[in-house]
């Protein structure tokens, strides 16, 4: 015992153990900051079904028509092919049935600017972009499948935009890219 | 610190390959803007989106015009990440948007 303590006082004498609860102290700040990250994400809840027709776009195959596509199409496979994926879709399907789709435009507040930088140079309102895409969204579910993003023209305030929805395995659609179509 | 304020770069070896694969499907776009491209990442929570240096005139009041190639990969974890040369009212290459799709911070860029 007496040599433990002769150990521990020659630590404390080598500023080791400061050093030691620097790093402790600092570990488990980053631990809180994470978790409250995770819980200011941009999350929105609508009510309301929207049925009207509308015009998907298929800008993406033919960007990349004949050209490497990367792992696209076996990642496409392999996403209708699983469990997770297709609970996805049902997860999604059923909050639209209920009037409810959980849809995120970001998880922190620099991916929600991100996301509305072009509408904001259009001088269009973020609240009325938002507002119009989860109306819409509803109306174009069935579309929507996991692993593949759906693009959708719409109208807000009288300016036309297109945005990319992408549904994850667990049913929650991310919105990350909004822009004006000339 | 905004994001004008940071000065234009050289891209790094992994963005140069991203570049080269969008630029590569960018059918109607010169590929010389490749050369000598200048980069500085946009605020986007670490996804990876780069704004693209004009090579003449100033980087201000450059506004989106038209979507010009999209690519899309799977990260090192799974998530899908779509890829999107945009360019500017002029037709110049403007910004390289990377959005993955669950919002989490860009891990890996695919070799090809």
């Amino acid at each position: 015992m007496p040599a433990l303590i002769q150990v521990f006082l020659r630590l404390v004498a080598l500023k080791r153990l400061g050093v030691l609860l620097f790093v402790l102290a600092a570990t488990l700040c980053a631990a809180n900051t994470a978790s409250a990250l995770e819980s200011a994400q941009a999350k929105t809840r609508i009510r309301g079904l929207d049925f009207a027709e509308h015009n998907s776009d298929g800008l993406l195959s033919a960007a990349t028509n004949g050209k490497p596509q990367g792992n696209r199409v076996a990642l496409s496979e392999a996403a209708s092919g699983s469990l997770l994926a297709a609970e996805g879709a049902e997860v999604a399907a059923a909050q639209a049935e209920g009037g409810k789709l959980a849809i995120q435009f970001g998880k922190v507040a620099n991916q929600v600017s991100h996301a509305f930088r072009h509408v904001d140079a259009m001088g269009l309102e973020r609240g009325a972009v938002k507002s119009a895409i989860e109306e819409h969204l509803p109306s174009v579910i069935s579309q929507l499948q996991p692993g593949k993003p759906l693009n959708q023209i719409i109208e807000v305030a009288g300016q036309r935009i297109r945005y990319t929805a992408y549904l994850l395995k667990d049913g929650i659609i991310n919105v990350g890219r909004i822009h004006p179509v000339p | 610190m905004s994001a004008e304020f940071i000065p234009f770069r050289e891209p790094s070896g992994p963005e140069r390959r991203l570049l080269a694969i969008v630029a590569a499907l960018a059918t109607d776009v010169d590929p010389a803007w490749l050369e000598g491209v200048k980069v500085r990442t946009m605020n986007d929570g670490g996804m990876g989106s780069l704004e693209l240096a004009p090579l003449r005139g100033s980087a201000l009041k450059r506004g989106f015009g038209r979507k010009a190639a999209e690519y899309q990969f799977t990260d090192s974890d799974g998530v899908d990440v779509l890829v999107t040369l945009n360019l500017d009212a002029d037709g110049r290459p403007f910004e390289l948007d990377v959005w993955k799709t669950d919002f989490s911070p860009l891990a890996h860029i695919p070799m090809s």
